[in-house]
């Protein structure tokens, strides 16, 4: 079966995780990329899109799988990329609001237990 | 701590200008990434997985109270909140927008701070002791040797691009605290027999892919002569080092192939032209830069202040425990110096909020002279605590979640940002930190596992320096899924060694319970209670060991 790709890049103004959309124009929305079945059109596009450097820092193809969920990456690593900023925060409770909680208002923890 | 001349004050301004104009190229399209990316990289600026990142060097770890301030600011007003303590005692702030970058570069500036040399090949930031100065076992103060390195290395213009990027630690004390066996170059204060302080030069250490302990080729090398010996070992690293190949291009590399005696003798034979050169280091030059180094206004402080031992600690079960992980002796009777583990459950190893930050900050002056260093093992260390205020500063720390008692201990787990951030990264480093955490922290409160040290990398290059960990896990990608593999015996002390790979790596998911595995298995077998987890694997070897992880649990 002929394999799915995606061309993906960084934001230059702010880093972001991109993904070109099917109107040449870049998205941070996984779910809004252009999947790509040829060969030819992918080299042409990945082509295009390493022209457009004001925009993108270093762009490059990955590997998709179109499901029934939907659009899914096939390596751990460009999951995390399109999981994005936000998840990464969530994750790792670096999010601003549940940060606040740490720092601000944590019962002491320590105290407790003498 | 030492302070800007007005050459430092121009130099770094100048340079926060510049980079400012050629932020302002690129994003007007002006240059390409290709072009830009060596000019970004050269002001510690790197694209990350998800944004930029902006690495601040923290030289020799040591700060002031200003200067967290300002890392604070920037945290909350540029980034998410945050910033991200390095095993390199540096500091990196995760999310910084571009346009964004040369204003935080002025804001560092107003604060006697930079990014420069912070990446691409040159001389990275030196590290040293996190007890520097304040040391009981402290031959001299590596401090004024460290600036003297750092103000010799800045802009110079054979050292801006060289093989590959260089490492330098610097120790002044009897025990190791430096790691300096691992290192591109260890220096070491040593006294001669007859009394004089000199250094023993270690060359051609390291982790990464190809890890080595550094070999000694100066047993005691004058003071006079380190700026002319260190551009000695520079020039035979940038001469006959390898630019073919980045894999082989580390200066330890260079020091296997030729062998440490005959690198040592080209390094000496260039010494021999260079020794008499302006780089001499006389008498007055190390006075000048001393003289910012010298002890604070420490108070008078009689015996009484030192028995709090006594009733505070046997009413305070919680206290105490905190007194015994993460304070130690200092050599100012009625001081001690106070460890600040940044390792609690609720934050990735080596994360601070910009909260904590302020809070520290004004920690730091009300008890400790307004100076606290941050730790190779991403901690950070208030130097000068009267002892008397132990129980306050206790309170404190307590209340903004600094006060775990684990220095030293398994859940100090030192961790690279791995997959969740770094372009490099094979596997995730910090959500396995915190499943290991999980499944050792009650066994660490039955046992007693004593001091053993964890290491996390999320990939080769070993930013989480797994090869000397006691423990070491090491990310790597099998097939697209992210896998682990154990390493167990490695330590970056005096009798530095590097860890060995246990076996087949395991998934993320199977980790936990491997490390489990490992240290019930010491449970069992150390020969006496306080015998260390470092100390039983050297006496019986991987063997046991590899049977815990793999012998009930085979891989399919």
């Amino acid at each position: 079966m002929a394999s799915s790709h995606v061309v993906t890049a960084n934001a230059t103004l702010d880093g972001a995780v991109v993904y070109l959309a099917p109107d040449r124009r870049w998205t941070r929305r996984f779910e809004e990329s252009l999947v790509i079945e040829d060969a030819t059109a992918r080299d042409a596009l990945l082509a295009w899109a390493l022209g457009q450097e004001a925009h993108v820092c270093d762009p490059y193809v990955i590997e998709v799988a179109v499901g029934p969920e939907g659009l899914s990456s096939k390596s751990t690593r460009e999951r995390l990329r399109a999981a994005g900023r936000a998840a990464v925060l969530e994750r790792l409770g670096l999010a601003r609001r549940g940060r606040a909680s740490v720092s601000r208002v944590q019962r002491p923890r320590n105290q407790a237990v003498g | 701590m030492y302070r800007y001349d007005e050459l430092d004050r121009t130099l770094v301004r100048e340079r926060a200008a510049q980079f400012g104009a050629q932020v302002e190229r690129r994003l007007e399209g002006d240059i390409t990434e290709n072009e830009f990316k060596p000019l970004r990289l050269q002001n510690g600026l790197y694209m990350q997985l998800h944004a930029y990142m902006l690495r601040v060097a923290v030289p020799y770890g040591l700060l002031s109270s200003v200067q967290l301030r300002k890392l604070a600011h920037i945290a909350r007003e540029y980034d998410e909140g945050y910033g991200h303590f390095t095993t390199r005692q540096n500091i990196q702030f995760n999310w910084p927008k571009l346009r964004d970058v040369p204003k935080i570069l002025e804001e560092l500036a107003s604060v006697e701070m930079h990014a420069i040399q912070t990446s691409g090949n040159c001389i990275r930031n030196i590290t040293a002791d996190p007890f520097a100065g304040v040391a009981r076992d402290e031959i001299e103060d590596p401090r004024p040797y460290c600036e003297l390195l750092r103000q010799w290395s800045t802009f110079h213009p054979e050292l801006a691009f060289l093989p590959r990027k260089l490492k330098i630690a610097v120790t002044g004390a009897r025990a190791d605290r430096a790691a300096i066996a691992v290192h591109d170059i260890g220096l070491r204060l040593v006294e001669s027999p007859g009394g004089d302080v000199g250094f023993a030069v270690l060359v051609g250490g390291g982790q990464g892919r190809t890890p080595a302990l550094a070999a000694r080729i100066r047993e005691h090398l004058p003071k006079r002569d380190l700026l002319s010996f260190m551009e000695s070992i520079l020039r035979v690293y940038n001469r006959f080092g390898r630019r073919d190949n980045k894999f082989k291009a580390r200066i330890k590399i260079l020091v296997q192939d030729l062998g440490p005696e005959r690198f040592a003798e080209m390094v000496e034979e260039e010494h021999a032209r260079t020794r008499d050169s302006a780089l001499a280091l006389e008498d007055e030059d190390i006075a000048r830069v001393a003289a910012h180094f010298t002890p604070p206004p420490y108070e008078r402080l009689g015996s009484s202040d030192t028995g709090f031992q006594g009733a505070m600690l046997r009413s305070d079960r919680a206290f105490a425990r905190w007194v015994a992980a993460d304070v130690l002796d200092h050599r100012q009777p009625g001081y001690a110096i106070v460890q600040l583990s940044l390792k609690s459950a609720d934050l990735p190893p080596g994360d601070v909020t910009a909260e904590q930050m302020d809070a520290v900050a004004a920690l730091a002056d009300r008890y400790s002279f307004g100076r606290l260093v941050v730790t190779h093992r991403q901690n950070l260390v208030l130097t000068d605590v009267p002892v008397r205020q132990l129980r306050e500063l206790w309170r404190e720390l307590d209340e903004i979640g600094l006060a775990t008692p684990n220095v030293g201990q398994l859940t100090d787990v030192v961790a690279c940002p791995g997959l969740d951030y770094c372009n490099l990264a094979n596997a995730r480093s910090i959500d396995v930190a915190a499943s290991i955490r999980e499944r050792v922290d009650a066994l660490e409160r039955e046992a007693s596992l004593g001091p053993v040290t964890l290491n996390i990398s999320g990939c080769v290059n070993a930013c989480g320096h797994h090869h000397v960990g006691n423990i070491g896990v090491l990310g790597i990608d099998k097939q697209g899924v992210e896998h682990y593999q154990l390493m167990l015996g490695g330590c970056s002390a005096d009798d530095a060694t590097l860890g060995n790979v246990l076996g087949a790596a395991v998934t993320g998911r199977e980790i936990g319970g491997a490390v489990e595995r490992v240290l019930r298995r010491y449970v069992e077998l150390r020969a006496f209670p306080t015998e260390t987890f470092l100390d039983t694997y050297r006496r019986l070897g991987p063997g046991p060991f590899k049977e815990a992880v793999y012998a009930d649990h085979p891989k399919p």
